[in-house]
C-alpha cells in the first residue's frame, strides 16, 4: 500500500517532461499519499511540463479488502475496520495550491479527465465512486460463491447494492456480447 | 582544507552517475547531508515528507529509469521508517542503495539515544550486502560494492555511517596489507544461453498446438521479440500485472492481465493451452496457471534463482529475455493452423465488449469502471501510470488499455 504517489513523484523527477499519473485509493491517500502532495507542492515548478494527476477513487471503504472479507472468508464487511473517514481530497489540494477537481456524477468524468489533463499545474482528481461494484475474479469457484451468499445471510450492510451490482457483473458475462 | 568521508561519498555517487537522492535529514546524517549541499550542483537531493516515501521514489526511480535508486536517512527511527520501501525494492528486484546515518562510534553498545542494531535490522531487506563504515578508507569499497551489487544482483544494498565518521578526513585506501582497493563503472551483461537448451525449448515450442505465453516486468524491452513469436505460434499472450506495460493491449492476441484482477481471456489461455513459454515473470498464483503435469513448459529469466519456482518447467533458459528470444526465433516453426489463435483472438474481442458493458452500468455514483473506461483512451502516449493497491488495482489491470511508449508500474 501507498506506492501510488511517491512512484508518480519519482517518475516525473526522471522524466520531468512526460505526464506522470497515479491512480490511488482513498486508503492510500490518508495513510501516507496526503503527505505526499506536500512534496509535490514543494517541487512542481522545476518541471517543464508540471502534468501530475493524482486520480483519487474515494468510495470510503478499504474495498479491496472489504470484498475479501466476503469472498475468501465469507464474513459481513467488518465496518470497523473497513470504514474509511470522509475526507476532501481536492480542497486539500486547493489548499496546497494545486488544482483539485471533484468529480460527483458519471457525466462530470470526461470534462473533468480533460481539464485535468489540460492543466499547467498538477491535480487531484477526487472521484466518488461506488464501493458495491465487486472487483470480479475471472474465474469465480464455488467455495468463493458460496462465501459471498454466506456474507449477505450474516448481515453485510451493503447487502442489497451488493446483490444488485454482482447480479449485472455476473450476467454480463454471459451475454452473447458480439465482437 | 581535507576532503571529509562525507564530501568523498557524494563524489563517489556522483561518479557512479547518481543525479539524484531521496531522502530527509537527521542528526544522525547531517554530516552527508552537508557534504550533499557542498555539491547540490552536481546532485539533487529530494526531501519527502517520510522515509517510506524516499524508498518508494528510489524503488520508482530504478523501475522507470533502469538505473540505481539512491535514498537517504538518519539513524534509529529514519532508518526504520525506510523498511517497507526498500522491501518494495527488493521484492521487485530493483536496485536500491540505502544509505543510513548512526550513532558515533564511541556510543555503539552503550544503549545510547535512538541506537538501534542497524545491522539486523537491513539484515534481511539488504542481505546481499550491507556494511557499516568504521574508518575513512573504507568509504570507497563500501560505495563501490552497494552500488556494483545492487546492480549486478537487482537488489538493495545498505552502507550504515556513524554520524563521527561522516566528519573525518577522508584518506585513500594505503598499499599495503588488508587494504582493499575497488573501482568503478559497470554494464549488464547481455547473457544468452547454451544452443543445446535454445534448441530443447525450441522442440517444445514446436511440438505444441495450443501455445500460451506470459510475460512480467522482465520481459521489458522485448516486444518486438515477443510479437514475432506469438505470431509465429500462434499463441495467446498474457500479461502479469507489473509487466502491464510490456505489451500494448491493441495487439488482438493480448489476453490481458493474469490473476485475480486478470481477465477471463487470460485465465481461458492458462487452462486451455497444451504448452506455456514464461518471459520475466513471478508471477505467484498458480491457480491461474495451468495445472502442474499438463503441459510443457519454458521459462526464460535472467535470475538463475527464479527459474521453475512457478511451475515445474521442463526446459529453463538462463538469459536476457530480448536476446534469449532473439537466439530463439530462427528455431521456431510458424504454426500452420491458426484455430487456437482465431479462437483466443475472438474471446479478447468479446472480453472487450464485456467490460465496455460493466463500465457503462449504472452505479451510485460512479461506477469506478467507467472512469478507468473513460480515462484509458484519453491518456497522453508516453504517460507514466503508477496503480497503487486496492480495487484500484482491478480497474488499472483491467480496464486501461496500455498503449506503445507508455510506462506502468504498482506494488
Amino acid at each position: 500500500m501507498c506506492p501510488g504517489v511517491p512512484y508518480a513523484i519519482a517518475a516525473k523527477f526522471a522524466y520531468p517532461d512526460r505526464v506522470s499519473i497515479a491512480l490511488v485509493g482513498d486508503g492510500a491517500m490518508q495513510m501516507m499519499g496526503i503527505n505526499e502532495l506536500i512534496t509535490i507542492a514543494k517541487y512542481y515548478k522545476r518541471w517543464p511540463d508540471p502534468r501530475l494527476i493524482i486520480i483519487v477513487l474515494n468510495n470510503q471503504d478499504l474495498n479491496m479488502v472489504t470484498w475479501e472479507q466476503r469472498i475468501m472468508v465469507g464474513d459481513p464487511k467488518f465496518e470497523a475496520s473497513q470504514d474509511v473517514p470522509a475526507f476532501n481530497y481536492a480542497k486539500y489540494a486547493q489548499m496546497l495550491g494545486l488544482e483539485g477537481i471533484r468529480v460527483e456524477k458519471e457525466d462530470d468524468i470526461i470534462p473533468a479527465l480533460q481539464q485535468a489533463m489540460n492543466t499547467r499545474v498538477p491535480v487531484v482528481l477526487d472521484v466518488l465512486s461506488d464501493p458495491s461494484i465487486p472487483p470480479l475474479p475471472p474465474h469465480i469457484t464455488f467455495k468463493q460463491a458460496k462465501n459471498f451468499y454466506s456474507s449477505i445471510l450474516k448481515g453485510d450492510v451493503n447487502a442489497w447494492d451488493m446483490i444488485k451490482e454482482t447480479y449485472k457483473e455476473v450476467i454480463e458475462n454471459y451475454l452473447p456480447h458480439k465482437a | 582544507m581535507a576532503q571529509q568521508v562525507s564530501d568523498f561519498i557524494v563524489q563517489r555517487l556522483i561518479s557512479w552517475g547518481v543525479k539524484r537522492i531521496f531522502g530527509y535529514p537527521g542528526d544522525g546524517i547531517n554530516g552527508v547531508m552537508g557534504a550533499l549541499n557542498r555539491a547540490k550542483d552536481k546532485i539533487d537531493f529530494i526531501q519527502t515528507r517520510h522515509e517510506e516515501m524516499a524508498a518508494f521514489m528510489a524503488c520508482a526511480h530504478a523501475k522507470f529509469t533502469g538505473e540505481v535508486g539512491v535514498c537517504i536517512s538518519t539513524s534509529g527511527p529514519g532508518a526504520i521508517h525506510l523498511l517497507n520501501g526498500l522491501y518494495d525494492a527488493k521484492m521487485d528486484h530493483q536496485p536500491v542503495v540505502a544509505i543510513v546515518g548512526q550513532q558515533a562510534r564511541m556510543s555503539m553498545g552503550g544503549d545510547y539515544q535512538q541506537e538501534v542494531d542497524l545491522h539486523s535490522l537491513f539484515k534481511d531487506v539488504a542481505h546481499e550486502y550491507v556494511h557499516t563504515c568504521t574508518s575513512p578508507a573504507q568509504a570507497r569499497h563500501l560505495i563501490d560494492r552497494a552500488i556494483r551489487i545492487a546492480r549486478t544482483h537487482r537488489t538493495v544494498t545498505c552502507v550504515i555511517l556513524p554520524n563521527d565518521v561522516q566528519e573525518l578526513d577522508y584518506t585513500e585506501p594505503p598499499h599495503t596489507h588488508g587494504s582493499v582497493h575497488t573501482g568503478i563503472s559497470y554494464s549488464a551483461p547481455e547473457i544468452v544461453p547454451s544452443f543445446t537448451d535454445l534448441q530443447a525449448a525450441a522442440d517444445i515450442l514446436n511440438q505444441g498446438n495450443k501455445v500460451a505465453i506470459l510475460i512480467g516486468a522482465g520481459a521489458a524491452g522485448a516486444a518486438d521479440e515477443i510479437i514475432e513469436i506469438a505470431e509465429i505460434l500462434g499463441a495467446g499472450v498474457a500479461k502479469a500485472l507489473l509487466g502491464k506495460a510490456v505489451l500494448p493491449d491493441d495487439l488482438p492476441f493480448v489476453t490481458g492481465s493474469i490473476g485475480l484482477l486478470g481477465t477471463k481471456p487470460s485465465y481461458d489461455l492458462m487452462m486451455e493451452c497444451d504448452t506455456l513459454l514464461m518471459v520475466g515473470t513471478n508471477f505467484p498464483y498458480s491457480e491461474f496457471l495451468p495445472k502442474e503435469g499438463k503441459v510443457k513448459a519454458v521459462q526464460i529469466d535472467i535470475d538463475g534463482r527464479m527459474l521453475g519456482l512457478r511451475y515445474p518447467t521442463d526446459i529453463n533458459l538462463q538469459g536476457d529475455s530480448r536476446k534469449t528470444l532473439q537466439a530463439l526465433t530462427p528455431l521456431l516453426e510458424k504454426k500452420k493452423d491458426r484455430a487456437w489463435r482465431e479462437k483466443l483472438e475472438d474471446e479478447i474481442r468479446r472480453w472487450w465488449k464485456v467490460l465496455e458493458a460493466r463500465a457503462m452500468k449504472s452505479a451510485n455514483p460512479i461506477n469506478p469502471q467507467r472512469f478507468f473506461w473513460e480515462l484509458s483512451p484519453l491518456l497522453p502516449d508516453n504517460c507514466i501510470l503508477s496503480a497503487d493497491s486496492g480495487s484500484i488495482a482491478s480497474w488499472f489491470a483491467m480496464d486501461i488499455r496500455m498503449r506503445k511508449g507508455m510506462k506502468a508500474s504498482l506494488r
